[in-house]
C-alpha cells in the first residue's frame, strides 16, 4: 500500500492543476483528449524511482512517457493510433537526446530546418545532406541504443506513399503540392532516420492548419469537407511548428543521463489491445508503475480526427475503417447497441493483459470518467478485474477537466477520477 | 493607474510597492500567509491577537526594510535581495505560527524540519515528496524562479547569514521590531506614539560585523519596545485560555503526528485547512485528535488546574517529549486517584520569550549596551477535560507538583493573571 507520508501528500495535491507545474512537457502534436502532464508527473514522482519502468498502455502522444523520461525513469508506451505513436516517438527521442547532451535537440531541429529551408528556396537538398550527414548519423546512433524500435525500423511504418486524392478534398492544390514535396524530402534515404521521423511529425502536425477546414478537429473526424479552398504556406507552418517543438523541448526540465550506455529508455509500440495473440514491446521486463487514461466511451474518434495524417502516410479509407472499428470507445460507436458494455469489456480484457506486464509489487493509476459522467460501468468492471488479480484501491480523487480552452465540448465530460491501485 | 501598487497598513499607513515587490507579495507562498495567523493559537480571550495574518506582518517588514535600505544608501541591486528576504522570511511558516514547528523540532518526526532555511526547504521541495504539493490554491510555489540567480543570496539573508542577515534574523531585527508593535497595537496595549517605534528604530539601526548598532539616544525607544514586548508576551503566554488552547493544539498535533496523519510536509496547510484536515482524518484510534480540535473550535477549553513557573529550564528537553508527557499524565491520574477525566500537561520554555535583552553597540563611542534581561523560566501547565471539584483540583495539584519535583522541577511559583485583578467597578458587575 501507499505509505502514510505519501498518501498525505497525494491528498494535498490540487489535481485540477489550474497552473502547470514547472518543467513539465507539452504535447508536440495536436491530439484530442490528452491529460495534462502534471497528472503523470505527479504520480511518477510519488510512486516510482529513477530507472523504474513506467508503462502507459494507451499512450496517445506520449505524455506519460515524456514525464517518465524527463525524470530519469524508463517508459513503455503502447498506442493503437499510428499518429499518436509517431508523436510520442519523436518527442521522447528528443528528450532522450537532451538528457544525453543538452545541445542535441537543437542540432536535430537544425537538420529538419535545413531540409525545409532548402526545399522552400528550391535549392538542392543534397548539399545539406552531405554537410550534415554526420550529425544525423550521430543522432541515429545515440537513439539506436535508447529507443525500441530503432529509428530505422520505426520509420518503415511511415514510408508509404501519400493518398493524394483523399487529401485533395481538404487541402488547396498548390498547398498540397508543397506538402507532398516536403513528405518526399523526408523520405529521402540520405536523410537520417530520426530526422525523417521528426520531419514527418512536423508534416502530420501542420496538416490541419494547412487544410481549408478551419473549424474544429471534430469536423475533420465527421468528414465535413471545406466549402472553399484557401492557399496556405506549409513551409511557414513547418518553421513555426519547429520553433514550437524546439521551445517545448528547451523548456522541459530533463534529468541528465549519465552515459549513452544505459540501455533502452523508451519503448514505443503500435498495438491494439483487442489483438490478443501478440504482445506489444515484448522486450521489456516488468513495469513498476502503470499510468494511463484509456479512451472514454463515445467521446472521441481518435482515428478519424487524424484522417489527414493517415492519408499523408498512405492509409486508405478502407484502412481507416479497419482502424476505427477496432478503436475502443470510438465516438462513432456511441449509438450502437450496448456500446458502453462493449467498451467496458474491451477495457477489462485489455487490462488483464496489461497487468501481466507489471511487477509483483507495483502501482497502477487510471484516469477515468467520474462516476456521474455516464460511463461508470467501465470503472466498475476495471475495479472488479483489478481486485480479482490482487490489486487494491489505494487512493482516489476527483478532478475537473479544465474547460477554459475547450471551444467546443465534443466530449461534454467535465469531471474525471484518478484511481490508484497497489499490489 | 486603476490597479495601483499600494497597501494601507494599520501601523504605517500607505505603503507603496514597486512591480517587483508586488510580484513578491503575489507569490503563492506569500499569499498563503494571508491564511496563517501570526500567533500560535487562535486566541479566545486575547482577541486582538487572534486573527492577525502573517501577510499583514510581511508587508510591515517590507516597508521597514525599504526604509532601512533607503536611509543607508544600499544599492538597488542589493536592496532587492534584502527586500525579497523581508517578504519571504516567513514563507515556510506552518499553520498556527510555530505550533507545528515546535512539535516537529522537539520530537523526532519525519525528516528534520527547519523553519527558516529556505535552501533546505527548496532542496527537499519544501518537505514534499511531490512537487505538486509545494503549492497554494493550485499555484505552484515559485519564489526561486521569480528570484532566479538571486535565490541563494536571499536565502542566506533569511538564515541570518552574511552582512545583512542580522537585519532580518537577529535578536532585535526588522522582523521582530514590526512583529511586536503590530501585535501589541492590535491587542490594544500600545499608546498612540508607539506606532512610530518601528520606523524610528528602522531609521536608526545599522548592522556592523554582525552586530546591531544604534545611537545612544535610541536607548529610550528600545526600552519602550521591550516594555511593549514584555506586556504582549505576558498576555500571550500567561493567559490561562492561551495556555490551555496551546496545550490542546500541541497535543492534537503530537497525536496526529504519532498516527502519521501529519508530518513535516503538512506545513503547507493554512490554519483553517489544518484544523479541517485534522477533524476529517483523525478517526478511529486517532479520534482524540478530532475531539481536541472540535473543542478548540468552540472554546470548550481544558480547565487549568495549575499554572506555574520554575527556574528549572534544563528539565524542558526531558519533560517535553510526547512520550514523557503521556507518561507523566498517566502517573498523575493514578496518584491523584482520579478517573473519568483526561489530563493535559504542557510546558513552555520561556527563554527570552516574555522578556528579552537587547544588546547593541553605541554608534557614538562603540560601547556595548545591554538593555533588559532575558526571561529564563519553565512554564508548567496542567489542565483537565472537565471542571474538577475542589478536592480533585487539590489532589491533582499536589500530585503534579510532586511529580515535577521528582523530575527536577522545583520552586514552582503560581502564575499571576496577566490581565490583573478586576477593577472595583468590574467586581460589582461580576
Amino acid at each position: 500500500m501507499i505509505p502514510a507520508r505519501l498518501r498525505r501528500q497525494l491528498e494535498l495535491v490540487d489535481w485540477d492543476f489550474s497552473e502547470h507545474l514547472p518543467g513539465t512537457s507539452k504535447t508536440v502534436h495536436w491530439y484530442p483528449g490528452t491529460f495534462p502532464a502534471d497528472i503523470p508527473t505527479t504520480i511518477i514522482q510519488a510512486l516510482s524511482k529513477p530507472d523504474d519502468i513506467v508503462f502507459d498502455p494507451y499512450g496517445g502522444t506520449g505524455t506519460t512517457g515524456l514525464e517518465a523520461i524527463r525524470q530519469a525513469r524508463r517508459a513503455v508506451l503502447v498506442e493503437a493510433n499510428p499518429v499518436g505513436c509517431l508523436a510520442a516517438y519523436t518527442a521522447g527521442g528528443a528528450l532522450l537526446l537532451k538528457a544525453l547532451r543538452a545541445e542535441l535537440p537543437k542540432l536535430l531541429c537544425e537538420q529538419v530546418r535545413q531540409v525545409v529551408g532548402r526545399l522552400q528556396s528550391r535549392r538542392s537538398v543534397q548539399l545539406a545532406i552531405d554537410t550534415d550527414a554526420g550529425a544525423s548519423q550521430l543522432i541515429d546512433a545515440y537513439l539506436d541504443q535508447l529507443i525500441s524500435p530503432r529509428p530505422q525500423e520505426f520509420n518503415e511504418q511511415f514510408a508509404w506513399p501519400m493518398v493524394r486524392s483523399n487529401l485533395a478534398d481538404w487541402i488547396e492544390a498548390a498547398t498540397l503540392h508543397e506538402i507532398s514535396d516536403l513528405l518526399e524530402a523526408f523520405n529521402d534515404p540520405q536523410v537520417g532516420y530520426f530526422v525523417r521521423l521528426l520531419g514527418k511529425t512536423m508534416i502530420s502536425a501542420i496538416l490541419r492548419p494547412a487544410s481549408s477546414q478551419t473549424q474544429s478537429w471534430g469536423h475533420i473526424a465527421d468528414n465535413v469537407w471545406p466549402k472553399t479552398f484557401v492557399r496556405k504556406d506549409p513551409f511557414k507552418l513547418g518553421h513555426q511548428w519547429l520553433s514550437r517543438f524546439e521551445s517545448i523541448v528547451g523548456q522541459t526540465a530533463v534529468a541528465p543521463l549519465r552515459s549513452a550506455n544505459v540501455g533502452t529508455r523508451l519503448w514505443v509500440s503500435l498495438h491494439n489491445w483487442s489483438e490478443t495473440t501478440r504482445l506489444p514491446a515484448s522486450d521489456f521486463s516488468t513495469a513498476r508503475l502503470l499510468v494511463t487514461s484509456p479512451p472514454y466511451a463515445g467521446a472521441i474518434d481518435y482515428t478519424l480526427a487524424q484522417r489527414l495524417s493517415f492519408y499523408a502516410f498512405g492509409f486508405t479509407e478502407g484502412d481507416l475503417g479497419n482502424l476505427w472499428r477496432l478503436e475502443f470507445g470510438a465516438r462513432r460507436k456511441r449509438n450502437q447497441p450496448h456500446s458502453l458494455e462493449m467498451w467496458a469489456e474491451e477495457l477489462a480484457m485489455a487490462l488483464e493483459l496489461q497487468l501481466g506486464r507489471m511487477c509483483e509489487s507495483g502501482f497502477a493509476a487510471f484516469v477515468l470518467p467520474h462516476k456521474d459522467e455516464g460511463r461508470d460501468i467501465g470503472t466498475q468492471i476495471m475495479d472488479e478485474c483489478l481486485n480479482s488479480l490482487g490489486w487494491e484501491k489505494a487512493f482516489e480523487v476527483d478532478r475537473s477537466i479544465r474547460q477554459i480552452r475547450a471551444r467546443q465540448s465534443w466530449t461534454s465530460i467535465k469531471r474525471e477520477t484518478i484511481h490508484i491501485f497497489a499490489k | 493607474m486603476l490597479s495601483a501598487r499600494r497597501s494601507w497598513d494599520p501601523l504605517y499607513g500607505r505603503v507603496d510597492l514597486t512591480d517587483f515587490e508586488y510580484g513578491l507579495l503575489k507569490l503563492s507562498e506569500v499569499q498563503r500567509l494571508r491564511y496563517v495567523r501570526m500567533c500560535n493559537i487562535n486566541s479566545l480571550l486575547v482577541t486582538g491577537a487572534s486573527e492577525i495574518s502573517r501577510f499583514e506582518h510581511t508587508i510591515g517588514v517590507l516597508h521597514l526594510t525599504k526604509h532601512w535600505c533607503d536611509i543607508n544608501g544600499i544599492p538597488a541591486s542589493v536592496a532587492r535581495d534584502i527586500v525579497a528576504a523581508a517578504v519571504l522570511h516567513d514563507m515556510q511558516t506552518g499553520p498556527f505560527g510555530h505550533s507545528m514547528q515546535y512539535v516537529l523540532e522537539d520530537n523526532e518526526i519525519d525528516s528534520s524540519f527547519v523553519h527558516e532555511d529556505l535552501s533546505h526547504g527548496w532542496r527537499s521541495t519544501y518537505h514534499q515528496l511531490i512537487l505538486a504539493g509545494a503549492s497554494f490554491a493550485g499555484k505552484p510555489f515559485s519564489a526561486s524562479s521569480y528570484l532566479g540567480s538571486n535565490w541563494e543570496s536571499v536565502a542566506q539573508i533569511i538564515r541570518g547569514e552574511g552582512r545583512y542577515g542580522p537585519l532580518i534574523a537577529g535578536t532585535m531585527d526588522l522582523d521582530n521590531i514590526d512583529n511586536v508593535v503590530r501585535l501589541a497595537f492590535h491587542v490594544g496595549i500600545t499608546e498612540d506614539d508607539d506606532r512610530s517605534i518601528p520606523l524610528v528604530l528602522a531609521r536608526q539601526l545599522t548592522v556592523e560585523d554582525g552586530e546591531l548598532v544604534l545611537p545612544t539616544a535610541a536607548t529610550a525607544t528600545v526600552e519602550r519596545w521591550q516594555a511593549i514586548r514584555r506586556r504582549l508576551y505576558e498576555l500571550l503566554l500567561l493567559d490561562w485560555a492561551e495556555f490551555s488552547a496551546k496545550a490542546m493544539l500541541t497535543r492534537a498535533i503530537e497525536r496526529a503526528a504519532q498516527h502519521q496523519i501529519i508530518g513535516a510536509d503538512s506545513w503547507v496547510r493554512t490554519d483553517a485547512e489544518f484544523l479541517e484536515y485534522l477533524e476529517k482524518n483523525a478517526i478511529g484510534d486517532a479520534q482524540d485528535v478530532r475531539d481536541l480540535v472540535r473543542r478548540l473550535r468552540c472554546a470548550d477549553l481544558y480547565e487549568p488546574v495549575l499554572l506555574a513557573a520554575s527556574p528549572a529550564v534544563e528539565a524542558y528537553a526531558k519533560l517535553n517529549s510526547i512520550q514523557a508527557k503521556q507518561e507523566l499524565e498517566s502517573i498523575l491520574l493514578n496518584r491523584a486517584g482520579i478517573r473519568g477525566v483526561r489530563v493535559l500537561t504542557h510546558f513552555i520554555l520561556d527563554k527570552a520569550k516574555t522578556d528579552r535583552a537587547v544588546s547593541f553597540r553605541s554608534r557614538e563611542n562603540g560601547v556595548r549596551k545591554a538593555i533588559g534581561r532575558n526571561s529564563r523560566q519553565l512554564l508548567c501547565g496542567m489542565f483537565v477535560s472537565s471542571s474538577p471539584s475542589e478536592a480533585e483540583r487539590r489532589a491533582l495539584s499536589i500530585a503534579y507538583a510532586a511529580l515535577l519535583r521528582e523530575r527536577g522541577v522545583a520552586d514552582l511559583r503560581p502564575l499571576d493573571d496577566p490581565m490583573g485583578i478586576p477593577s472595583p467597578r468590574q467586581q460589582e458587575l461580576i
